[in-house]
C-alpha cells in the first residue's frame, strides 16, 4: 500500500493540484528540509520538546495545545506558527535560514486538514511485490519499457524514436565494457549479429569486469597510496583485480557484498574471499610524525562505516558520528553500535614511518612457486625441530633460565672513560656509547647508572638478531617506585614511527614486557610477567628466546626465578630487523618513554642458544634448525602481504564516543542495527551476521541500492537521482514501482547482475535516441527523469584515455597486475612531497585508466581533469563538468597526442580513408569526417613546407616515428584525428 | 519501426550542443548557478569591503614565539620546566609527549616595538616590521588539529576531515570571476622547499563542481598543466584546428558559444603565459620585492606573480611557503625561512597600496598553528626545537577593510594560552567571508541531504578586526 501511495512524484513536477495530499511525496520532503533539524530525530538538538518526524510526535500535548491536530488545521499550533506574521512566532525562525513557500504552507495545510496521516519514509520499507502497469502498446519490449511508457503517457510524454544503430552500439559498448565497439562488432552489426548477441559478446568480455571495476574504484575509495601528507605507496591491487574477476565471472551481488564486508569470517574462507575485505582497510592511513594513534585508529573505523553505508545502504551514517542524525532515525548510540562490528581488528592508527611492513592485519599472497617452496621450508624446520628434541631428550628445555656465569657481552659500568663504559666482557667485541646525560651510582656491583629517559646508552656489536636466533639478555635494575611505562633495553627505531618492528624489553603497568615485533600489533610475539616488578631492591631481570618466533619461546626471568608470564600476542611472521639502526640501545627511544625512574647495572648479551650443550650432536642438531628457520623466514620475507580483515579473538567492545571524539569515550554499547531499518531481528553478532542482514530478502536497501547502481552504469543518472542519500534527505526515485520491481527482480534471479545489465540494455528505453537541445520533449522533461530520451551524458576520464586508445591501436589489453605510470606533466609529486614520478616504459604507458597508479595527495592530473573521484572518501556519483582544462588535456596530453599520431598512421598504412575511419569510430556512414579532408590538404601542405614542425608533432609519445609514411601526410592526418579526439563527435556518448 | 533518421547527423550534433552541461569554468559573473541554494543571489548579502584576496599561506606552523609575540619570560626562566599549572593537562603530540623534560625556551632573537601601534616584532622580519602600520596582528589564533595534515585541512577547508570544499573554492563559487582570461582561483608554490607536504585536497573544490577547484600556475613554461601547446602546434595551427573543430561539429568557426570552453582554453595560452613573464616588471619593482623574484618559483617571484594575476582580475591567490616545521635546529632554520619571506610579503602590501588595490584586496598572512613555548629535543646554549601548538599563534591580516595598525590578543606570559580575545580558524573563515560581503552562515552547498558551510555551524566575524 506504501509504494502505491507515492508513485506519482510527477505530480510535482507538472504542477498539477494538490488534491490528495501524500506524505511521501509532499509532506516529508517539506518537514525534513525545514523542519527537522530542530523537530527531527536527534534529541540533544530538539527544541520546545516537538518532534515532527513521528506522528506521536507532532500529535503530542506540548502542555495545553497540540502541534497537529489531525483534521483541524486552526486548531494547529504547527499551521499556526508557520503562518505568523510575528517574527518572534514565525516557523522555521527567519535567522534560521530556512522559509516556507506560500506553496508549501499551502501542503501543509492541506495535510493537515486531510487527517495528518505519516508514513514510514520509503526507503527504510522492505520491497513489496508489485504489479507492472499494463500497457499495451508495441513499443515496450521489456517489463521496464511498460513502467516507463506509463509515465510518460501520464504526462503527455511520447518515447523518443530509436537510435540508429551505429549510436546505439557505440553507446552500449561504451556502457558495458568502456570502449568503443571493435571493428567485428561494427562489421557484424546488424546484418550478423542481433542485439541481443552483441550485449552477450560485451558482456562475456575481461573489458566488462574492468570497466565495472573501474566504477568500483570510486566506491572503495581505491589508491596505491596511504593518504594523508606523506602518503606512501602500498600495495593493494590485488583487490581491484579481485574486483574485475568478481564482475567477470558474474559473482552474486551478495556474494560481492558478503565477502568484502566479511569474507574473512566464511567458514574455510579461500583466498578469494580473504581478498575481497581489502575493501575495508583501503582508507586513508596516516604516519604522520606525533599523531595519536587512538585518534586515527577510531577515524579508520569510522571510515569503515561510512563507506559500509554510503556503499550498501546509501545512508549517511557519518552524520549520527558526532549527534543523533538529524534527518534519518540514526541515533548516535546506534552509530556506535554499528561501528562496533568494524572495530575488531588488530590495526594501528599509524602505518610505520621506517619501514615498509604491511599494516595489520595482513595476508600472505604467495605466488605458486613461494608456496612450494614455503612448504617444503616448514617441512624442514619441522624436520629440525623433531631432531633436536630427540638429540636433547631431556637435558634442556627449549627456554630456560639461563645461569648467570654464561656470559658473551657484559658491561659493568665499573670504569669510564668520557662517554665510554668499560666491558667487563667481550670487550673485543662490542662497546657502548652514552648518548646523553648520565650519572654515576652505586651498583649492585661496584658502580650502576642512571639516565634521564631522555638519552640513553646505545650499544654496539651485538644485538643485531634477526628472529631465527636464539639470544638471551639480561640486566640489573632497582626501581625507585611503580612505571608505568619504561623502555629498557630493545633493538627498534620507534614505537609508533616504526610500529616497534624489532625485539623490545620495555616494563608497563609496572611488569616486565618482552616482544619480538613486525608490526604492533598484529605481527608479534609478547610475553608479559604476571607480577609486577619489586620495586626499591636490586633485581636481576632476563629474556631468554629459543628462536622459534612464537611467544612460548620467550622465556622471561627475575632474580633467577622463571617468571609467571600472559602471552600477550602470538602471531609473529615476519622479520624484526627493519628501521635501523641495527644495534640495541637502552632506557630511550624515539618519541617513546624512558627510563629515568631507576637505576641499571650488568647488562648482558647472549647470542646463541643459552649456555654449552656439552654435546656436539646437540650443538649440530641447534644449528641444523636455526639454518632451517632462517631459510624459511627468508621465503617468507619475500611473499608479498595485503592488507585485509581477520577478527580478533577477543572482542575489543568498543565503546560510545562522547561528540565523536576519539578522547572522550563513555561506556560499551555493544553491537546492534538500526532500529528504524529492519531492526526487528536477531541482531548480527559479527560482521558476517551483519552482511547477512543487509542481504536479508526483507533489507529495504540493498538491492534498491545496487539495481539502481547498475541503471545508472548504463544511462549515466540513476532512478534515485540522489545516489548518496537514499534517507529523508534525500530525493524520491523518478520511478518507485519500477526501482522495486527490478530490486526484486535482482534478488529473485540471486543478484546476477550481468543478467539484470542485459535486460536494462536490450529495453526499448535503453534504446532511444538522445535529443536535440532545443527539442520540445526537454521543456516537459529536462533531466529525463521520465525517460524519454537518452539522457546527455559524456565520456567518463577513462573512456576519454581507454577510447582513444582503443581507437588508435595501442591500447594493451592486458587484464589485471600491479598500477601502472603513464605519462604525466613532470614535477608534480616533486613540488607536493619530494617524491619523484616515474613513467613506465612501454606497455604501462597504454594499460587502461584502471590501471594508473592512484596517488591520493597527487591523483593523476588528466584524469582528476575529467572529473574523476579523488578516492580520499567513498563517493558513489561523480561530478559532471565541462572546464577549458579539458580542452587542454584534449589537445596537448602526450597521451593523446600520441594517440593521435598512431591512428593516423593506422589510417595511412591500412588506406582508410575519414569515410571509413568515421564508421570505424562508430560515428556511422554518414561520412561526417569528410568534412576534414580539406583540412587536411592544406595542414599536407603546411608540413610539407615546414618538415621541422612535423617531425617535432610525430616525436610526441615514446612509440617510435613510422619510416615508412610521409612526414608532412602523417603530421597533417595527426592533426586531424586530434582535432577528431578533441571534439564532442568523440566525447560525447551518441 | 525504427523511423528514418531524420535529423542530419551534424546538424543534430550542433543541437546537442550549448546545451544546460555547458558551463565554461571562466565564464564571468555569477548566471550558471545562480538561484541554487544558499548563493548569494543578486551579487552579495551585503556590502564588500574586499573584492580580492592573496593568502600567503606559511605551511609548516611558524613560530609566534620567533616573529610576533614577544616573550621575555622565556628569555628569564630559559631551561626551566614548563610549570604543570600552564600546561593544564593539555595534550602534547606523539614527538615531545614522552619527553620527560619539557624545557622552557626563549627566543633567541632581540625584539622592538615599531610603528605607532608599537607592535613588538623579531629582527627577523625586518621588512614586515617597517609596515606595522598597515597590518592587522592577530596574536591570540587557535585551532583543534595538532598535527600536520588536520590542521591544514582544518584552516583551508574548515573541517578535520578530507572532502570539503576549499576556502578558494567556496569563493569562487560565491562570487564567480572577474576575467574571461584566467582562472578565479589560482594558487602558487614556492619551488624546492620541501618540508611539510602539501596536497591538491587543500585547493580542492569537494563536493562543490569541480570548476569551482585552484588551478596551480607552476613555475616554469608549463604553467597550467597541458596549457603548452605540443611541439609542432603553434598558436596559428591550434586555430586553424579549433576552426575545424567547429566545422566538424556544424558550427560557426570562430563564434559559436557551443566552442565557449575551447575558445577560453585558446585565450588562456596567451593570457597565462603573459601574467606569469615578469620581464615588463621595471627595476623599481625588483629593488621592492628583492632580487629573489627575478627567479621563477621563489616565494618573492609568486608574491610579485600573485599581484600581476589580481591585477588581470583573479578573485583569490593562495601562496604555500613550506618549511615552517622546526622541530629542531629553530634557530638557524627560521632564520632561512624569513629571509625568504619578510621582504616580499611586505612588498606585496606596499605594492598594492602604491597602486591603490589594498582598499579592496584582503592580505593574510599566517600557518596552520603555532609551536610549544618549550624545547622539543635538547635545549643548549644556542640551539633549541619547539613542537606543534595549536592553543595559540599569529597572524596577519592588511587591507581590504582590516582596522591597520591593530594589535589583537594576548597570550599568557609564558605565551602557552590565550589570555584575551581569542580568535578561532572558524571566526577567521567568518571574517574573511564577510568582508568579501559573504555572511558565512548563508553560503551554503547542499551535499547528501546535509546543507554545508566553510565554518560548518560555528564562526563568528570578528568586529574589533574590522576597519
Amino acid at each position: 500500500m506504501l509504494v502505491s501511495d507515492f508513485v506519482f512524484v510527477c505530480a510535482a513536477l507538472t504542477q498539477e493540484p494538490l488534491q490528495s495530499i501524500d506524505f511521501q511525496r509532499d509532506v516529508r520532503p517539506i518537514l525534513s528540509d525545514k523542519c527537522f533539524a530542530c523537530h527531527g530525530p536527534d534529541a540533544a538538538a530538539r527544541k520546545a520538546d516537538l518532534r515532527l518526524d513521528t506522528r506521536e510526535g507532532a500529535l503530542a500535548d506540548l502542555g495545553g495545545y497540540v502541534a497537529v491536530v489531525p483534521g483541524g488545521a486552526e486548531e494547529s499550533e504547527l499551521i499556526y506558527r508557520i503562518t505568523s506574521e510575528d517574527r518572534r512566532e514565525l516557523m522555521p525562525p527567519p535567522e534560521s535560514g530556512h522559509s516556507l513557500t506560500d506553496e508549501e504552507r499551502a501542503t501543509l495545510r492541506a495535510w493537515v486538514d486531510q487527517g495528518a496521516e505519516y508514513a514510514p519514509h520509503w526507503s527504510f520499507v522492505p520491497v513489496d511485490s508489485v504489479l507492472s502497469p499494463a500497457v499495451t502498446e508495441e513499443w515496450a519490449r521489456d517489463e521496464i519499457d511498460s513502467y516507463v511508457l506509463h509515465r510518460m503517457k501520464m504526462a503527455g510524454l511520447d518515447p523518443q524514436r530509436d537510435a540508429v544503430d551505429e549510436d546505439w552500439l557505440r553507446r552500449v559498448s561504451f556502457v558495458l565494457t568502456g570502449l568503443p565497439p571493435t571493428m567485428e562488432l561494427i562489421t557484424g552489426f546488424p546484418s550478423e549479429l542481433t542485439r541481443g548477441q552483441v550485449v552477450d559478446q560485451l558482456l562475456g568480455s575481461p573489458h566488462f569486469g574492468e570497466h565495472f571495476a573501474a566504477q568500483w574504484m570510486d566506491i572503495a575509495r581505491y589508491a596505491d597510496t596511504y593518504g594523508y601528507q606523506n602518503d606512501r605507496e602500498r600495495r593493494v591491487w590485488p583487490y581491484r583485480d579481485w574486483v574485475i574477476r568478481a564482475y567477470n565471472e558474474n559473482l552474486p551481488y551478495d556474494d560481492f557484498v558478503r565477502w568484502q564486508l566479511a569474507g574473512d569470517m566464511l567458514p574455510d574462507p579461500t583466498l578469494e574471499q580473504r581478498i575481497a575485505t581489502a575493501f575495508q582497510r583501503l582508507h586513508r592511513q596516516t604516519n604522520e610524525g606525533g599523531s595519536v594513534e587512538e585518534e586515527f585508529r577510531v577515524e579508520y573505523v569510522s571510515d569503515r562505516v561510512h563507506t559500509m553505508g554510503t556503499a550498501f545502504l546509501g545512508l549517511t551514517f557519518e552524520c549520527a558520528r558526532c549527534h543523533d542524525h538529524r534527518y534519518d532515525p540514526i541515533s548516535q548510540v546506534e552509530y556506535y553500535q554499528l561501528s562496533d562490528y568494524f572495530d575488531d581488528i588488530k590495526e594501528s592508527g599509524l602505518y610505520s614511518h621506517f619501514t615498509n611492513a604491511t599494516p595489520t592485519p595482513a595476508m600472505e599472497l604467495p605466488s605458486e612457486r613461494q608456496s612450494i617452496a614455503m612448504a617444503d621450508a616448514e617441512a624442514a624446520v619441522a624436520a629440525a625441530e623433531a631432531k633436536l628434541s630427540e638429540v636433547l631428550q631431556d637435558q634442556h628445555g627449549l627456554a630456560r633460565v639461563v645461569p648467570s656465569d654464561d656470559v658473551e657481552v657484559l658491561f659493568d659500568f665499573d670504569t669510564w672513560s668520557e662517554d665510554q663504559v668499560s666491558l667487563g666482557v667481550g670487550a673485543e667485541n662490542a662497546a657502548a656509547r652514552m648518548e646523553g646525560f648520565f650519572k654515576k651510582v652505586d651498583g649492585v656491583r661496584g658502580s650502576g647508572i642512571r639516565l634521564n629517559g631522555d638519552e640513553g646508552i646505545r650499544f654496539s656489536g651485538v644485538g643485531a638478531w634477526r628472529r631465527s636466533d636464539p639470544f638471551t639478555v639480561s640486566m640489573w635494575l632497582k626501581l625507585d617506585g611503580p612505571i608505568e611505562r619504561a623502555v629498557l633495553l630493545h633493538r627498534s627505531r620507534a614505537w609508533h614511527d616504526a610500529a616497534s618492528q624489532g625485539w623490545q624489553l620495555l616494563i608497563e603497568d609496572g611488569r616486565l614486557t618482552a616482544a619480538l615485533v613486525h608490526f604492533w600489533p598484529g605481527d608479534m610475539a609478547m610475553v608479559r610477567t604476571f607480577d609486577p616488578l619489586p620495586i626499591g631492591e636490586w633485581i636481576e631481570v632476563q629474556l631468554a628466546y629459543d628462536g622459534s618466533s612464537n611467544a612460548y619461546g620467550m622465556a622471561l626471568s627475575v632474580n633467577g626465578e622463571s617468571a609467571r608470564v600472559t602471552v600477550g600476542e602470538n602471531s609473529l611472521t615476519r622479520a624484526i630487523v627493519g628501521g635501523g639502526p641495527g644495534d640495541p640501545s637502552f632506557g630511550a627511544r624515539f618519541r617513546d618513554r624512558g627510563f629515568s625512574q631507576g637505576v641499571l647495572d650488568e647488562v648482558r648479551f647472549i647470542s646463541g642458544w643459552p649456555g654449552p650443550s656439552w654435546d656436539p650432536a646437540v650443538d649440530l642438531a641447534r644449528a641444523d634448525l636455526r639454518n632451517a628457520r632462517r631459510n624459511r623466514d627468508e621465503l617468507r620475507d619475500e611473499i608479498p602481504q595485503l592488507m585485509v580483515m581477520r577478527e580478533r579473538a577477543q572482542p575489543r567492545a568498543s565503546r560510545f564516543l562522547d561528540r565523536g571524539l576519539y578522547d572522550s569515550p563513555k561506556g560499551p554499547v555493544g553491537r546492534a542495527v538500526p532500529t528504524a531499518l529492519l531492526g526487528d531481528v536477531d541482531q548480527p553478532k559479527n560482521r558476517l551476521e551483519l552482511a547477512n542482514w543487509m542481504l536479508n530478502r526483507d533489507h529495504p536497501l540493498t538491492a534498491r541500492v545496487e539495481v539502481d547502481r547498475l541503471w545508472r552504469a548504463v544511462f549515466g543518472k540513476g532512478l534515485m537521482r540522489t545516489p548518496e542519500n537514499w534517507g529523508s534527505q534525500g530525493e524520491l526515485p523518478t520511478h518507485p514501482k519500477l526501482l522495486d520491481r527490478l530490486a526484486l527482480d535482482l534478488m529473485e534471479s540471486g543478484w546476477d547482475r550481468k543478467a539484470m545489465l542485459r535486460r536494462i540494455v536490450l529495453s526499448r528505453t535503453f534504446a532511444q535516441a538522445r535529443v536535440a537541445f532545443d527539442d520540445p520533449s526537454r521543456a516537459v522533461d529536462p533531466e529525463s527523469r521520465y525517460w524519454s530520451y537518452y539522457p546527455d551524458r559524456r565520456l567518463t576520464a577513462e573512456m576519454v584515455r581507454d577510447g582513444a586508445l582503443a581507437h588508435s591501436g595501442l591500447l594493451v589489453r592486458k587484464i589485471g597486475g600491479a598500477s601502472v605510470k603513464p605519462y604525466q606533466p613532470a614535477g608534480l609529486w616533486q613540488e607536493k612531497s619530494g617524491q619523484v614520478y616515474h613513467p613506465s616504459k612501454g606497455e604501462g604507458l597504454y594499460r587502461r585508466s584502471l590501471y594508473t597508479f592512484w596517488k591520493r595527495t597527487s591523483p593523476p592530473p588528466s584524469m582528476m581533469i575529467f572529473d574523476a573521484a579523488k578516492r580520499d572518501v567513498c563517493v558513489v556519483k561523480r561530478q559532471e563538468t565541462q572546464t577549458p582544462l579539458q580542452v587542454l588535456v584534449s589537445w596537448n596530453d602526450p597521451q593523446l597526442v600520441e594517440a593521435s599520431r598512431m591512428l593516423a598512421t593506422r589510417m595511412l598504412r591500412d588506406s582508410i580513408s575519414l569515410e571509413k575511419l568515421g564508421i570505424e569510430l562508430g560515428f556511422g556512414p554518414d561520412h561526417i569526417l569528410s568534412s576534414l579532408s580539406a583540412f587536411f590538404e592544406s595542414e599536407r601542405e603546411a608540413f610539407a613546407a615546414d618538415l621541422e614542425s612535423a617531425s617535432a608533432l610525430l616525436g610526441v609519445g615514446d612509440t617510435p616515428m613510422p619510416e615508412d609514411i610521409d612526414l608532412a601526410e602523417l603530421a597533417a592526418m595527426t592533426i586531424v584525428c586530434s582535432t577528431i579526439l578533441s571534439s564532442d563527435l568523440y566525447l560525447l556518448l551518441p | 519501426m525504427i523511423p528514418p533518421r531524420f535529423l542530419d547527423r551534424r546538424d543534430f550534433l550542433r543541437r546537442t550542443l550549448g546545451g544546460s552541461l555547458l558551463v565554461p569554468t571562466l565564464s564571468p559573473g555569477t548566471a550558471p548557478l545562480a538561484g541554487l541554494l544558499g548563493r548569494p543571489k543578486d551579487g552579495l548579502h551585503h556590502a564588500a569591503k574586499a573584492k580580492r584576496v592573496i593568502y600567503l599561506f606559511q605551511s609548516g606552523g611558524p613560530s609566534q614565539l620567533e616573529t610576533f609575540d614577544y616573550k621575555p619570560l622565556l628569555n628569564e626562566r630559559n631551561g626551566e620546566q614548563l610549570p604543570d599549572s600552564v600546561r593544564q593537562g593539555q595534550r602534547l603530540t606523539g614527538m615531545s609527549g614522552n619527553q620527560t623534560s619539557l624545557p622552557l625556551a626563549g627566543a633567541q632573537f632581540d625584539f622592538a616595538q615599531y610603528g605607532e601601534s608599537g607592535a613588538w616584532v623579531s629582527e627577523l622580519l625586518p621588512h614586515t616590521a617597517k609596515i606595522v602600520d598597515k597590518l592587522c596582528i592577530v596574536r591570540s589564533m587557535y585551532t583543534e588539529a595538532i598535527n600536520h595534515d588536520p590542521a591544514i585541512t582544518f584552516f583551508l577547508t574548515g573541517s578535520q576531515i578530507a572532502g570539503r570544499p576549499s576556502m578558494g573554492a567556496w569563493l569562487s563559487y560565491a562570487l564567480g570571476s572577474m576575467t574571461q582570461d584566467l582562472p578565479s582561483f589560482v594558487v602558487l608554490v614556492t619551488q624546492g622547499k620541501g618540508g611539510q607536504p602539501l596536497y591538491a585536497r587543500l585547493w580542492g573544490a569537494g563536493f562543490l563542481p569541480a570548476r569551482y577547484q585552484g588551478v596551480q600556475l607552476r613555475a616554469g613554461t608549463d604553467p597550467v598543466l597541458y596549457l603548452e601547446n605540443v611541439p609542432g602546434i603553434d598558436r596559428e595551427r591550434r586555430r586553424r584546428m579549433l576552426d575545424a573543430q567547429a566545422e566538424l561539429q556544424g558550427l560557426d568557426p570562430g563564434g559559436d558559444t557551443a566552442m565557449a570552453k575551447e575558445e577560453l582554453a585558446y585565450r588562456m595560452q596567451e593570457s597565462v603565459p603573459e601574467v606569469a613573464d615578469l620581464s615588463d616588471e621595471p627595476k623599481e619593482t625588483f629593488a621592492l620585492y628583492g632580487e629573489d623574484a627575478r627567479k621563477p618559483g621563489t616565494y618573492a617571484a609568486n608574491a610579485l606573480m600573485a599581484r600581476r594575476l589580481l591585477e588581470r582580475g583573479v578573485r583569490f591567490v593562495q601562496l604555500f611557503h613550506q618549511g615552517w616545521d622546526q622541530h629542531g635546529s629553530l634557530p638557524g632554520a627560521i632564520r632561512t625561512q624569513c629571509r625568504e619571506t619578510d621582504q616580499a610579503s611586505a612588498a606585496l602590501v606596499q605594492d598594492l597600496e602604491q597602486r591603490g588595490m589594498l582598499d579592496d584586496t584582503l592580505v593574510v598572512w599566517g600557518g596552520e598553528f603555532g609551536r610549544t613555548n618549550y624545547s622539543q629535543g635538547k635545549l643548549t646554549a644556542n640551539n633549541y626545537g619547539r613542537d606543534h601548538h595549536p592553543r595559540c599563534f599569529s597572524m596577519w591580516m592588511a587591507g581590504g577593510g582590516i582596522k591597520p595598525g591593530t594589535i589583537y590578543g594576548e597570550t599568557d606570559p609564558f605565551g602557552y594560552n590565550i589570555t584575551a580575545h581569542p580568535v578561532h580558524v572558524h571566526d577567521l573563515q567568518a571574517t574573511l567571508l564577510h568582508l568579501l560581503g559573504i555572511d558565512h552562515e548563508r553560503l551554503i552547498w547542499k551535499y547528501q541531504g546535509r546543507r554545508f558551510r566553510l565554518t560548518d555551524v560555528h564562526g563568528h566575524v570578528m568586529q574589533p578586526l574590522l576597519a
